[in-house]
């Protein structure tokens, strides 16, 4: 068996031939079943709206229509929106993947004493949560409702993403920290130059996490900041759309009528496939722009000389 | 998995999140319900002496502009060179209006007010449960039923000795303050829907029924435009048109469909009421004379209606599909024309309809029929008794810093010549007289009201829409306070087709084919009711939901009649095993709470 | 004491690691764990008009009220039963796909296929599930057309309607939508795998297989045993949406989740009470299952959490 996956064609192995043939066919595959629902997400959302009611809806538009596109981007907030989000994703994601890597450098190290302790203190918060009024009252003691610190501090921690980094420290090599204390290197020293650069791909991961957690976050602005229209953010503001086109359906003053007037309605299947093209698409672009890290094998042996 | 621990607040959030995502908290099917409601809360007035004028002129002193004082023009109010803003929380999703309003910009001048809403996004409990905790209040409240809540925070400042300074506010109020009042003597609401026990407005007849057993036009128009009240009379007129008509525009024709998604569950749990005799009452039967309750959904009518809907399942009337479909489903299922009947409620579908006249389809639209139980009289239609909720209001929080000032704006809202300015505009641009002598809009402005984007920001609809308002007919003159209740703009606005199928029938108004819309005693309806917050009631009420819910679907479905009565049984066991006294005796209690008031 | 005095040593000599670490932990004790006190009001029957002062102490009433309900109990085995199938079909898929997708030679269908892939995290439930339905219907349904096709069935299957079938429908639809964005985590970690083990199993005279069972999987399998132990921890937390938004009346026995119990029996109708209750048996179980497989990791001599 194994000489006939050996035969050569060219200078291919048959096997190889016969592997890269059918991981390309699973690869196609997969292709077509992942981007179907954001295509039809696409299709729906530059449909008529009332068309839309019909269903039916697959690969293209049936009855043309930007008025679901038109009537996001009318709201005189979008641009605010846009603003806040972007900073409060740019914000936590820094943050977020500065303050785990360092705690995940802290908890990597063996020799830290206490160090099962801390990092049970840590994994415990993971699993428990005080709800929805404690929260609240702590954000309102601590002075953060309606101010933009409420979309940064409160989720700067992330256990899940330190147990990740610190994870893949620990699968790092010990002589690669090793050789740089007994040069002399301080802790911080050695968090900052040995370990975060061979930890690359890991925290661009993180970074992406952190991210389209905060880039999606839309409660916190219902809960914390809905009083202040200069705090609202994207996902807050497509949110509130699409609640207020679930409302109109049920508009009762156009119920009667013979309804052929009936134009530029917004329905809300309409509004969330446009709200969420707008919402998503910015944030899509972010991980091409990190895949860099992931495709080039971190060469360990480089940094061990 | 990761998306999970991102958001700190575990299980609420999420849920919230969900929710929202798809339109469907705990409460909002009560909540619609309650927008139905509001609708056909058509009231009749009991009658006082008293004019709306003599009473501005008895107690009118510090009340601004008095409803008579002015003609034609709307008098700006003394301070309206003073701008003020008043936040305002309304439980309903919605947007704000646009800057440009030209509505709300002119009553901005004329009063120096602004209003700035703030409307639901996501949970109401969630919202109103940190509200309350961390006492931070908006000026104005509209909460709905929620609002016991937020009394019981105290988050209202007492209105009993405020409303009879204001002459306009005082003739909408004066006369059910009783009904306004807590049970701690203090008057927290101003209620802003259905208000009819006063001398200025009376209750507008209903044009068509809202909830009940549909039908294709087109299927009665074949037959000949029959007189129909029974089940029978209903699947048999259905099946008689699927044997002509296997598909209809090249969709095989549907006969019945039952939605069953989520909170929008009344066409599978409701019907059995209403064949009973009842309204749109809630899970209990209430016996209109005796005010004794009982559960319908164990009744005999119950368990032949279910009966009736699985045989017709065995025929192939009903597809199983239909009950596990979604409601974007069930929409898409009926713009098509090829489905026959539902039994639902007409704002639900509304969508739908409007498609199919969008199509020119009109005799694909529905028609709501008198079923019930061989003999009884059907109780469809409502004529609200006009005695407020007592929650559906606004409310002013004690945060608000000028809360006269607020009085005095909602009192010079309700103002004849505001509000017909409000809700119907200027004559000759939005609205003309009627040859009889009524009110329709002009077509512009018609389809203005249609689409729900220019309404909100070209009329005066949002501010209207949440602030103490008049509805129904004005008295004095006998002309709608909207277009929504104005005959000569239902007419006016009908088909040529929907004209020839009401003439077909010989009646004026589709609501024409049902008995006299009945005045609801002073407890009605049973849904409305307030159960207190995790009580045993509250808990039995949702139980009934579930239990019902889940086993009403199998008796549809049943293979054959013994195993409909298996399941039945099965079901009679469930359904008795909920703390069901613990609801009927808070019922009772409420019931004989409110008829002793 | 002689012990007690090196510790305090050696602590000292880690002061650095201490100054990065205790401002941390201040942070997350006032983020997580004061709020805590909050529980209190999963003993009472707490309304947020009286505060918890103000609210009436019931004990553990809402415990037994989740706990005497058979109801309750078979939310908690749905949910249990959902979130492992889910767990685990979406490790094998999201694992799979990263090592499939690295073997991938080109540069940039290796990036396309990845960025496609994660498209369906972007997308709500709402829009999935609607998605699914339609694919899952007995009119015209894609899979009943497919099988009917291929003469497996005779007439269509109504698979929203039976119980049997409704975990599968919810592990294949988080399937779809997460495989992508689970696989991100593995992708990075097969990134961060040493070249030279490669070329040292390629000497060896390892094929692709092979390298793959010998190298790549070991070198992802600290990351693959972490979040396992994690993730294990949410199986009482996790499906929602998909048994609430494709769920209906037939499906109750199995579609209700322990988060949907809670909704309608805590949230929906105010009480706060319960919602925290139920949150607190989640927590103990959820604390109970990381720590103790875990512990079984360690046993096993895997890398583990701690």
């Amino acid at each position: 068996m194994k000489n006939f996956w050996s035969i050569r064609i060219g200078k291919h192995r048959l096997g190889d031939l016969t592997f890269h043939l059918v991981n390309g066919i699973v690869m196609l595959f997969v292709v077509v079943v992942m981007l179907y629902p954001f295509w039809n997400t696409i299709a729906v959302s530059f449909n008529d709206a009332q068309d839309t009611l019909r269903g039916g809806i697959t690969f293209f538009p049936r009855v043309f229509s930007t008025y679901s596109y038109k009537s996001v981007f009318k709201n005189k907030l979008m641009a605010t929106a846009a603003l806040n989000s972007v900073l409060r994703t740019l914000l936590s994601t820094v943050l977020g993947v500065l303050v785990g890597s360092l705690i995940a450098y802290v908890l990597s190290r063996r020799e830290l004493v206490g160090r099962k302790f801390i990092t049970v203190y840590f994994l415990v918060t993971m699993y428990i949560s005080a709800g929805l009024i404690p929260n609240y009252f702590l954000i309102k003691d601590l002075g953060m409702l309606n101010k933009f610190s409420v979309y940064v501090v409160p989720g700067l921690v992330s256990v899940y993403n330190i147990v990740v980094i610190k994870s893949f420290i620990q699968s790092l090599p010990d002589s690669l920290t090793e050789a740089a204390m007994v040069d002399g290197a301080g802790h911080f020293r050695c968090y900052w130059q040995i370990v975060l650069p061979c930890c690359k791909s890991v925290l661009a991961t993180v970074a992406l996490w952190c991210a389209v957690g905060a880039w999606n976050q839309w409660f916190d602005t219902f809960l914390y900041a809905s009083g202040a229209d200069h705090l609202t953010t994207l996902q807050y503001e497509m949110m509130k759309l699409l609640s207020s086109a679930m409302q109109s359906g049920r508009d009762l003053s156009s119920i009667y009528g013979n309804g052929q007037q009936v134009a530029n309605t917004v329905t809300p299947t309409s509004i969330r496939a446009a709200v969420t093209i707008v919402a998503s698409v910015p944030i899509l672009i972010v991980y091409p722009f990190l895949q860099k890290y992931f495709v080039k094998g971190v060469t360990l042996g480089a940094t061990k000389e | 998995m990761k998306m999970k621990k991102l958001c700190a607040m575990l299980l609420a959030s999420a849920m919230a999140l969900s929710l929202a995502a798809c339109g469907s908290g705990g409460d909002s099917g009560k909540e619609s319900a309650e927008k139905q409601e509001s609708s056909s809360q058509q009231e009749e007035s009991k009658e006082s002496e008293k004019s709306e004028e003599s009473s501005a002129a008895q107690e009118g002193e510090d009340g601004g502009q008095a409803a008579s004082g002015n003609e034609g023009g709307l008098v700006p109010m003394e301070d309206a060179d003073d701008p003020i803003t008043y936040t305002f929380f309304v439980r309903d999703p919605g947007q704000a209006p646009a800057d440009d309003n030209p509505v709300i910009q002119k009553i901005t001048e004329l009063t120096g007010v602004t209003l700035k809403f703030e409307y639901l996004v996501g949970d109401l409990d969630q919202k109103l449960g940190t509200m309350i905790a961390g006492g931070d209040y908006p000026d104005i409240i509209f909460a709905g039923d929620a609002a016991t809540k937020l009394m019981d925070a105290g988050a209202f400042i007492p209105l009993e000795d405020e409303i009879p300074k204001y002459p306009n506010l005082n003739a909408m109020y004066g006369d059910v303050m009783k009904y306004l009042t807590q049970a701690d003597g203090h008057v927290y609401n101003m209620e802003i829907y259905g208000t009819f026990q006063n001398d200025v407005t009376e209750v507008a007849p209903p044009f068509e029924c809202s909830i009940g057993f549909y039908i294709q036009k087109a299927v009665l128009e074949e037959a000949g435009y029959p007189e129909v009240h029974t089940m029978d009379e209903y699947f048999k007129l259905i099946e008689d048109y699927i044997a002509k008509h296997p598909d209809i525009d090249g969709v095989k024709t549907s006969g019945f469909e039952i939605l069953a998604d989520g909170w929008r569950n009344w066409a599978l749990l409701n019907p059995a009421q209403n064949l009973l005799g009842a309204g749109n009452e809630g899970a209990v039967f209430v016996d209109q004379t005796s005010f004794e309750t009982s559960f319908y959904q164990v009744s005999d009518t119950a368990h032949d209606f279910y009966k009736k809907l699985n045989e017709e399942y065995l025929k192939g009337i009903i597809e199983a599909e239909t009950l596990t479909q979604s409601y974007d489903d069930y929409i898409s299922k009926i713009t098509t024309g090829a489905v026959l009947g539902f039994y639902d409620q007409n704002w639900n579908f509304q969508s739908a309809n409007d498609l199919l006249k969008a199509d020119g389809k009109f005799e694909r639209t529905y028609v709501c029929l008198p079923i019930t139980n061989p003999g009884v009289k059907d109780g469809y239609l409502d004529k609200s008794n006009g005695i407020p909720t007592a929650t559906n209001g606004v409310g002013i929080s004690i945060n608000c810093e000028n809360p006269e000032r607020l009085m005095r704006f909602f009192d010079w809202l309700c103002q004849r010549e505001v509000q017909d300015y409000l809700q119907w505009g200027e004559e000759g641009v939005d609205w003309n007289y009627t040859e009889d002598g009524g009110k329709a809009l002009t077509p512009e402005r018609r389809a203005i009201n249609y689409d729900t984007a220019r309404k909100r920001d070209e009329t005066g609809q949002p501010v209207w829409n949440y602030c103490p308002k008049w509805q129904g007919i004005y008295k004095a003159d006998n002309m709608p306070c909207g277009p929504g209740e104005s005959p000569d703009e239902y007419l006016a606005s009908q088909s040529d087709y929907d004209r020839q199928f009401l003439e077909g029938y010989g009646i004026k108004y589709p609501a024409e084919l049902f008995s006299d819309p009945i005045v609801r005693p002073a407890y009605y309806p049973v849904w409305a009711m307030n159960l207190e917050d995790g009580s045993p009631a509250a808990v039995a009420s949702q139980k009934i939901t579930d239990v019902t819910m889940k086993l009403y679907p199998r008796l549809i479905l049943a293979k054959d009649e013994t195993e409909y009565e298996s399941i039945w049984q099965d079901f009679l066991k469930e359904f008795n095993a909920i703390d069901l006294d613990s609801y009927q005796q808070e019922v009772d209690k409420q019931i004989a709470e409110k008829m002793s008031k | 004491m002689g012990k007690y005095q090196k510790t305090l040593k050696k602590m000292a000599g880690q002061k650095i690691l201490y100054l990065m670490i205790v401002p941390c932990m201040i942070y997350t004790f006032i983020f997580s764990y004061y709020p805590l006190s909050g529980w209190i009001m999963a003993f009472q029957n707490y309304k947020p008009a009286k505060g918890y002062a103000g609210s009436t102490f019931v004990g553990l009433d809402q415990f037994m009220f989740l706990f005497e309900d058979i109801e309750f109990w078979r939310s908690v085995r749905n949910t249990l039963m959902m979130s492992v199938m889910n767990l685990a079909f979406s490790f094998v898929f999201a694992i799979v796909f990263a090592l499939l997708l690295n073997e991938i030679k080109s540069l940039g269908l290796k990036r396309i296929t990845q960025t496609v892939s994660y498209l369906p995290h972007f997308l709500s439930w709402i829009i999935v599930c609607s998605l699914v339905s339609n694919i899952l219907s007995t009119n015209d349904g894609m899979l009943n057309n497919i099988l009917m096709g291929l003469g497996l069935i005779d007439k269509p299957v109504l698979w929203l309607g039976e119980q049997k079938y409704f975990w599968w429908v919810t592990t294949f639809s988080n399937i779809w939508k997460e495989t992508g964005w689970n696989s991100i985590i593995y992708i990075a970690a097969i990134s961060g795998i040493d070249q030279s083990l490669y070329e040292a199993a390629e000497l060896d005279g390892a094929g692709r297989f092979q390298k793959m069972w010998h190298v790549t999987l070991p070198g992802i399998k600290s990351t693959i045993v972490v979040l396992l132990i994690m993730n294990l921890g949410w199986v009482l937390n996790a499906s929602f949406e998909v048994p609430y938004i494709l769920g209906s009346g037939l499906l109750q026995d199995v579609s209700q989740t322990i988060d949907i119990f809670v909704l309608k029996y805590g949230m929906s109708i105010g009480n706060y009470s319960l919602a925290t209750a139920a949150g607190i048996f989640k927590s103990v179980i959820s604390l109970l299952l990381v720590f103790g497989t875990n512990a079984i990791a360690n046993k096993l001599g895997e890398n583990s959490l701690m």
